[in-house]
């Protein structure tokens, strides 16, 4: 069995990247494998312009693993170590702790021991490991699902103010809503194979699907139509739009917006990821081989 | 090189207590030992035999589950997600075991100065068993290290015992070069027959040993690079 098969993704720089697909679809092993934990048996894939594996690269880069497990010693000298590893020395070091526990509210706690913090503090410094070398690429692994909505909200704005400053962000996460809140683009991995990729209001916007909204109307005409703000919103199909929307104007009614249907993410991931008819259908693929 | 040297520090503290544990048991003992010399110098010979033997064996047991710790914790990954290459992890934790197999061979010669200083020898008696000691935990560790990349501990440690235990059979068959391939054996029978008046140690197997280790982590860091971290989560 292949964890992933027929997969090519790349994440541009100054995006927030965001990676989706149930359990067990291969998201942790395309990030592994970009991190070089582990090596494909087949294809290959450039990290910073340089090939997956290589270690000087990973300097430029900040990774948070799902689930976080970190050395059993006080929240500062553990991101102290982890900033050391990547070769940072004092004072530079020294600042960037400072900052980055700042930055993720560790002050209080940043001479306490990593057993003694509960799993929302972890995942908090875990990302303070991450961030400490302020890298050029962030690779998360849901950095958010032990925290609360408060350290959620911090996060995002991190992750958006990152993206600001040019850097990249490669997030893999279940939290669909968050993903559509600040994501660029989105990809969604389904038993290893990449099913769809590309800007996340594009992916979300319906190809078939319009919604009219109408003034000046009598619903009756219009038996499909709901009622909003006293407009009339009409979903039709997009072979439809001329015939409805000369109807309206007939009705002696205006057309005031003709929009593409907009789904959520929610709506997208379970319509690809939901087995129909036993199979499924890969809507986008590339070459062998994995690129971030 | 200081990736190197954190990832040995920290190799040091995660294994603090089994060291300490160790080079306390040693220094009851060897108080034991001290006590017994008006008694019989040959018992307290033995007691310093024995400390040599312990220590070659604990450090194959500390080198043979470092890997298996990290991954199963899954802490390798957070390193390892760092500009550091597997090879210089290796070393890492080579550099680790090797500095507590340096401090546990100290502590021995330093107990043999304590136990015989009543009979008129200095730690200076006991520093060539302190550098075979050295050597062959050196040796021993190196090759737990290299099973442990693809084995569990267990299994590790059984296939180092055979390896080092090979070093015996190559003896029996030749006095030359091949009784310097892995000579774990060779520098524990050397340690195993010191004696105060008349022992002469087995340089040339000391060196070859701690030549040997850095070529075993040479090959355990080709073996690691090739071998996938992560597990999955329990």
């Amino acid at each position: 069995m292949r964890a992933l098969d027929d997969f090519s993704l790349s994440i541009e720089a100054g995006e927030i990247f965001g990676f989706l697909g149930p359990n067990g679809a291969g998201k942790s092993t395309a990030i592994h494998l970009a991190m070089g934990f582990m090596r494909p048996s087949a294809g290959s894939g450039v990290l910073l312009d340089k090939k997956f594996g290589y270690a000087p690269a990973r300097k430029r880069v900040g990774f948070l693993a799902e689930n976080v497990a970190v050395y059993n010693r006080p929240v500062k000298d553990l991101v102290r170590f982890y900033g050391a590893l990547n070769g940072m020395r004092d004072p530079e070091l020294a600042k960037r702790v400072s900052e980055v526990l700042e930055l993720l509210e560790l002050r209080d706690v940043e001479a306490r021991k990593a057993s003694k913090l509960s799993r929302g503090m972890l995942q908090r410094v875990g990302l303070a490991q991450a961030l400490v070398n302020d890298p050029e690429l962030l690779i998360l692994d849901e950095p958010t699902s032990a925290l609360d909505p408060l350290g959620r909200v911090a996060v995002r704005e991190l992750l958006v103010r990152a993206r600001s400053a040019g850097k990249s962000v490669f997030l893999s996460s279940h939290l669909l809503s968050e993903i559509e809140l600040i994501c660029d683009r989105v990809g969604i991995v389904s038993k290893g194979k990449l099913m769809r990729v590309g800007k996340t209001s594009e992916l979300l916007e319906s190809a078939e699907e319009l919604e009219v909204v109408a003034s000046g109307v009598v619903p009756a005409e219009f038996p499909v139509a709901k009622s909003e703000n006293g407009n009339l919103v009409i979903r039709i199909k997009r072979a439809e739009q001329r015939r409805v929307i000369e109807q309206i104007w007939k009705a002696g009614g205006e057309v005031l917006r003709v929009n593409p249907v907009r789904r959520s993410l929610e709506e997208l991931f379970l319509e690809i990821t939901t087995p129909v008819s036993g199979h499924e259908t890969a809507i986008t693929s590339g070459s062998p081989g994995e690129s971030v | 090189m200081r990736p190197v040297l954190l990832i040995a520090l920290n190799f040091l503290r995660e294994s603090r207590w089994a060291i300490l544990l160790l080079l306390l048991w040693a220094m009851i003992s060897g108080a034991a030992a001290g006590y017994s010399i008006s008694e019989s110098q040959d018992d307290a010979l033995f007691f310093l035999k024995q400390q040599a033997v312990y220590g070659v064996v604990f450090t194959a047991f500390l080198a043979s589950s470092a890997i298996y710790n990290q991954r199963r914790s899954r802490r390798i990954l957070s390193v390892l997600s760092k500009a550091i290459s597997r090879a210089e992890y290796l070393a890492g934790l080579e550099v680790g075991f090797l500095s507590a197999a340096a401090v546990y061979s100290a502590a021995v010669a330093i107990l043999g100065a304590w136990v015989f200083a009543r009979a008129g020898f200095s730690v200076s008696h006991f520093i060539p068993v302190a550098i075979m000691l050295f050597a062959a935990s050196a040796l021993a560790g190196s090759v737990a290290l290299l099973f442990s990349t693809f084995l569990s501990p267990l299994f590790a440690i059984a296939l180092t015992a055979i390896v080092v235990g090979i070093n015996g059979v190559f003896v029996q068959m030749s006095s030359g070069v091949l009784a310097q391939v892995m000579p774990a054996y060779v520098l524990m029978q050397s340690m195993l027959g010191f004696s105060l008046d008349n022992w002469t140690p087995a340089w040339t197997a000391a060196g070859w040993a701690l030549l040997e280790s850095v070529a075993v982590w040479a090959l355990a860091s080709l073996v690691f690079f090739y071998r996938d971290l992560a597990v999955a989560i329990e």
